[in-house]
């Protein structure tokens, strides 16, 4: 469980994210929607302690990310897949991260081959594609085998098969019982993940329904995800 | 049971549960790790060795060669003659450890800002203290060796000797310290450097310039104090070498602290 609080963000003059408030619940994929520059990225860095709100908070299973005795092991992220060390190997890039929570070093081999990067354990990830770089950054999030999965436009840069693995993983993810969390702006993919649909725009919560309610009246989730945000954009209709 | 596969039967709140936790020493073993699986660390320590070995040979080779004679070597036999350049190489070395690494797994991962910032600055100081006392002892050791050879003796017992050698160790594992401390606190490799280099190298020569009043500071710059702590003879201006050992344990602690403060507020 994934709750967001009332929480704002500024940036100077700029309002990142306003008063929002919404919960990711277990068991479902809920993506996450919104135009560029609507706060999407800032929430979920909010959410794992690498941004401060200026006010508000976000709690995982009702504790800040950084009071957690075992953050890898309750929350897995990827927010910037590219943020790894070039020139050092994808193996002990994922073990620097499971030696801080002594996760032993069969679990890197094992989420290693669960994103299909084995062959290339010992690669650096300098001579990464981006894809290989995305399959690095699932690695990672699953690396403590965490109950809640929050992932930033993870299926960028995969080729028609990873996203499709992308896709079933993280329904088997939801299915498990786990609090699975994304953001992405391919709506056709979007449609076929996901559970549940949390929109904002601006910063504000635009709307929090399961994907049948909002693509209702529609003929495609893309159609009703543009009128929506059209609506809010034009007439800054946030819900207050 | 294994706590880590991932198994359909579990649920989130078992996850809170678990037997892996976040611990300093975990934490400190991550950063040893860290730092030895770039091979850059290696290239440094190479060059370190290098340079440290091959200038300060010089003068032994120097009185080997009959260039200088057999009393003319300091009691440190010139093996420190390569630390103006190994410090330098300290710096670089330490500001990387902070400005090439992704700081978004590392904070994910420990969300816990000052332990990332103490345990970086005492994993890689220590692992150039190490380095640093082997280089000293092992140079002062060969240049010994070099020397007996042709009847010149250089004993390790003569006074301040294997204080000079250990306190030049001491220097460049402060100078670590406040190199990883501006590497937090400036973020780019360049300015933490210049800032380093400008400590060490830039405050000696501005302090000339101050009137006699005020050069009293002058024993206690960074850079006086570890000239203190490598002379094997008290010399007239410097500090004794205990409290050059102090001032300089207290300036890289001031300067992480800092350091600390600022990464706790900071949006990565």
């Amino acid at each position: 469980m994934l709750d967001i609080r009332t929480v704002t963000k500024h940036y100077g003059k700029h309002t990142a994210v306003e008063n929002l408030s919404f919960s990711v619940r277990p068991g479902a994929v809920t993506g996450f929607l919104g135009p560029n520059g609507a706060g999407k990225s800032t929430t979920m860095r909010m959410a794992v302690g690498l941004v401060r709100p200026d006010a508000g908070e976000i709690l995982i299973h009702g504790r800040r990310y950084d009071r957690l005795a075992a953050p890898l092991h309750e929350v897995g992220v990827l927010l910037d897949a590219r943020a790894v060390h070039p020139r050092r190997s994808a193996y002990q890039h994922l073990a620097v991260l499971a030696t801080t929570h002594g996760i032993p070093p069969r679990r890197v081999d094992e989420v290693l081959g669960l994103v299909g990067l084995s062959e290339v354990a010992h690669g650096y990830p300098g001579g990464f594609s981006l894809g290989m770089y995305q399959r690095l950054g699932i690695a990672a999030a699953l690396l403590g085998d965490p109950g809640v999965v929050i992932l930033d436009e993870p299926v960028n840069g995969l080729d028609p098969e990873g996203i499709r693995w992308v896709r079933h993983l993280l329904k088997r993810l939801a299915a498990e019982g786990r609090t699975v969390f994304l953001s992405s702006h391919l709506m056709g993919e979007m449609e076929m993940t996901a559970d549940r649909l949390v929109v904002i725009g601006r910063g504000r919560l635009v709307a929090d329904v399961t994907v049948a309610e909002l693509t209702a009246g529609h003929q495609s989730l893309e159609d009703a995800y543009l009128d929506l945000t059209r609506n809010h954009t034009l007439e800054g209709s946030a819900p207050r | 049971m294994n706590a880590l596969t991932t198994r359909p039967d579990r649920l989130p709140e078992h996850f809170g549960v678990t037997a892996h936790g976040l611990t300093l020493p975990r934490v400190l073993a991550a950063e040893r790790r860290r730092l030895r699986t770039v091979r850059s660390t290696w290239w440094f320590a190479a060059a370190a060795g290098f340079l440290t070995v091959g200038i300060g040979a010089v003068p032994a080779i120097g009185v080997v060669v009959g260039a200088m004679s057999g009393n003319e070597v300091e009691p440190t036999g010139g093996v420190l003659s390569g630390i103006p350049v190994l410090e330098l190489l300290v710096a670089a070395f330490a500001v990387r450890a902070v400005t090439t690494d992704a700081l978004m797994p590392t904070f994910t991962a420990v969300p816990r800002r000052t332990t990332v910032v103490i345990a970086r600055a005492a994993v890689v100081s220590s692992a150039v203290l190490a380095a640093g006392l082997a280089l000293t002892f092992g140079t002062f050791a060969a240049v010994h060796v070099v020397l007996r050879s042709i009847a010149v003796d250089l004993p390790m017992t003569a006074p301040g000797v294997a204080r000079a050698l250990a306190g030049a160790a001491l220097h460049l594992a402060a100078v670590a310290a406040l190199s990883v401390a501006a590497g937090w606190l400036l973020r780019g490799a360049v300015a933490a450097l210049a800032a380093v280099l400008g400590v060490f190298y830039v405050l000696p020569i501005l302090g000339v310039f101050l009137p006699d009043q005020a050069a009293r500071v002058m024993p206690w710059l960074p850079s006086s104090a570890a000239s203190a702590l490598m002379t094997p003879a008290p010399a007239p201006g410097l500090l004794p070498p205990w409290a050059a050992a102090l001032a300089l344990v207290g300036y890289a602690g001031a300067a992480l602290l800092a350091a600390a403060l600022v990464v706790r507020r900071r949006d990565i």
